[in-house]
């Protein structure tokens, strides 16, 4: 622990928040997620366990929870992503992403890249607007044309 | 040989709700799975936002519907931390001891639709008679038979009623004798192991990789229990062991949630031994209060596995943004890979071992 602290303070792109016991809460810039995520995976932060996404109105804050399960010990990875900006996908380092990613997209239209299969999860596919964002009552639209789903 | 797809859902007796699975299949082996969840999405996290922090509880009862206390148990958790709301000691062993009422429910009501899943019929008509007792307790308790809304911040709606410790525990040395027989009935039932062992191997990194939690997790040998781990309200006081499993497959799982059945029993007998006798039930706040801006994120033990919250205040009586970390969410996301090379019959065994609710994986 104290090894891999000493690491993060070093690391300019690293913000250490918060630090309790056995929990971090780090502030990152969005492009260095892919670098800091396969760095807390070498440490053994196998597990990413949900991705929180918090809309400021002109920015969404998205905070990545990962666990080491089997040592206890939590870190929670926050970053920002304005408007029209992208954000790398997690997908390649932990599986739980592609849904947790989906989510996030299907809610508040946070577009990953790289991610293997972007699309809606638990609104339908023919669902306009993204039903979590303070504004949502504008962008929400019935659409008259529903897609007919693919799946493979 | 071709493949050809099965749809198989969204109306489905063996999909706990509504799931649809679409399987590639090549003639009895799915070689590709994909599940198209949403059937149950009503935005529940919009709605919190839209509603005063009280008037959010009743909404975490229909997250998971078969366990709603244990559903009310982060988000009262997360006001109070939030709000700096001392919760008197009695409330909160009260809160322990239906929460895990509501778990020994929760895992009756599995233990038979697994069984109804795997096609015996006998030991559903079982599981749905003790839970049944526990819904009578409920009912006196709380007024209710299945949304109780019953915790609330500082505490929980009503004081326990005269012969609650009474009915409680006439109710667990029958689970006990109970437990026996169904042990013999279904635990050493030899068409039963057939069924399950072996199926469904969810290695230990898988479960790690898909960020899987609660009874899945630890029949794969990993010893995780927020209880034990992090532990909220008064379960640092209590005794109980955390069942672990080696092998991962669906008797594993299995065993650990009738296991659970025994610790949580363990858990009630402690505390209708400790809990106080005299004292507020509830630590009532004001009707209209505001709670300090900042967020925080409370992780409890469901049923299910990691039940969530991640709460955002602005300081205002409503709250910013509340986040539901569901445990199904992340066990479905696993079954995709899981299944994989399994016979359809199979994957239904597997499927029901997980023990995933649709209502708290859509929310």
């Amino acid at each position: 622990m104290k090894n891999l602290k000493s690491q993060l303070q070093n690391n300019q792109n690293v913000k250490i928040l918060t630090e309790e016991k056995n929990e971090f809460t780090l502030e990152i810039e969005n492009n260095y997620i892919i670098n800091i995520a396969n760095l807390l995976l070498g440490k053994n932060y196998l597990s990413l366990l949900t991705i929180v996404a918090v809309d400021l109105e002109e920015k969404i804050k998205l905070i990545y929870r990962l666990a080491d399960i089997e040592n206890n010990r939590f870190i929670n990875l926050q970053t920002f992503v304005k408007n029209g900006e992208h954000i790398e996908s997690l997908s390649d380092l932990f599986k739980s992403a592609n849904w947790l990613e989906r989510e996030v997209y299907d809610l508040f239209g946070v577009k990953f890249l790289n991610h293997p299969n972007l699309t809606r999860i638990l609104n339908p596919d023919d669902f306009k607007g993204f039903p979590l964002l303070k504004n949502a009552k504008k962008s929400l639209k019935k659409s008259k044309n529903p897609n007919q789903l693919t799946f493979f | 040989m071709k493949t050809y797809t099965l749809n198989i859902g969204p109306q489905h007796p063996s999909t706990h709700g509504v799931l649809r699975f679409v399987a590639e299949i090549n003639g009895e082996e799915i070689q590709n799975l994909k599940c198209d969840i949403g059937f149950l999405h009503r935005s529940i996290e919009k709605i919190l936002e839209n509603k005063e922090y009280y008037q959010g509880i009743p909404y975490t009862d229909r997250v998971d519907y078969l366990a709603p206390i244990n559903s009310n148990f982060p988000l009262v958790l997360a006001i109070e931390k939030l709000a700096n709301i001392e919760v008197p000691e009695k409330a909160e062993y009260i809160r322990v001891i239906t929460s895990e009422l509501n778990r020994i429910a929760s895992h009756l009501l599995w233990f038979g639709a697994f069984n109804l899943d795997l096609g015996s019929f006998t030991p559903f008509m079982y599981g749905m008679r003790e839970r049944e007792k526990i819904l009578s307790i409920f009912e006196k308790l709380t007024g209710a038979r299945m949304l109780y809304n019953y915790l609330r911040i500082g505490g929980v709606a009503k004081d326990l009623y005269e012969k609650f410790e009474d009915d409680v525990l006439r109710f667990l040395t029958d689970l006990d004798n109970k437990l026996v027989q169904y042990n013999k009935l279904v635990t050493k039932n030899i068409i039963f192991k057939a069924r399950t062992q072996g199926v469904g191997k969810l290695s230990k990194d898988l479960a790690l990789k898909y960020g899987v939690t609660g009874p899945s997790l630890r029949a794969s040998g990993v010893n995780y229990d927020i209880r034990k781990k992090i532990p909220y309200s008064i379960y640092s006081k209590l005794e109980f062991d955390v069942p672990t499993y080696q092998k991962g497959d669906a008797y594993s799982r299995f065993r650990v949630r009738i296991n659970e059945i025994n610790e949580s029993m363990k858990i009630i007998r402690q505390c209708l031994i400790q809990i106080p006798k005299k004292g507020d039930f509830i630590n009532k706040p004001p009707v209209v209060f505001k709670v300090s801006p900042g967020e925080t994120y409370i992780p409890t033990e469901a049923p299910r596995g990691e039940l969530g919250i991640y709460l955002v205040s602005d300081g205002t009586e409503k709250p910013y943004r509340v986040k539901i970390r569901s445990a199904g969410f992340n066990t479905l996301n696993c079954l995709e890979e899981l299944a994989i090379g399994q016979k359809i019959a199979d994957l239904i065994a597997t499927f029901g071992s997980l023990d995933i609710i649709l209502p708290e994986v859509d929310r």
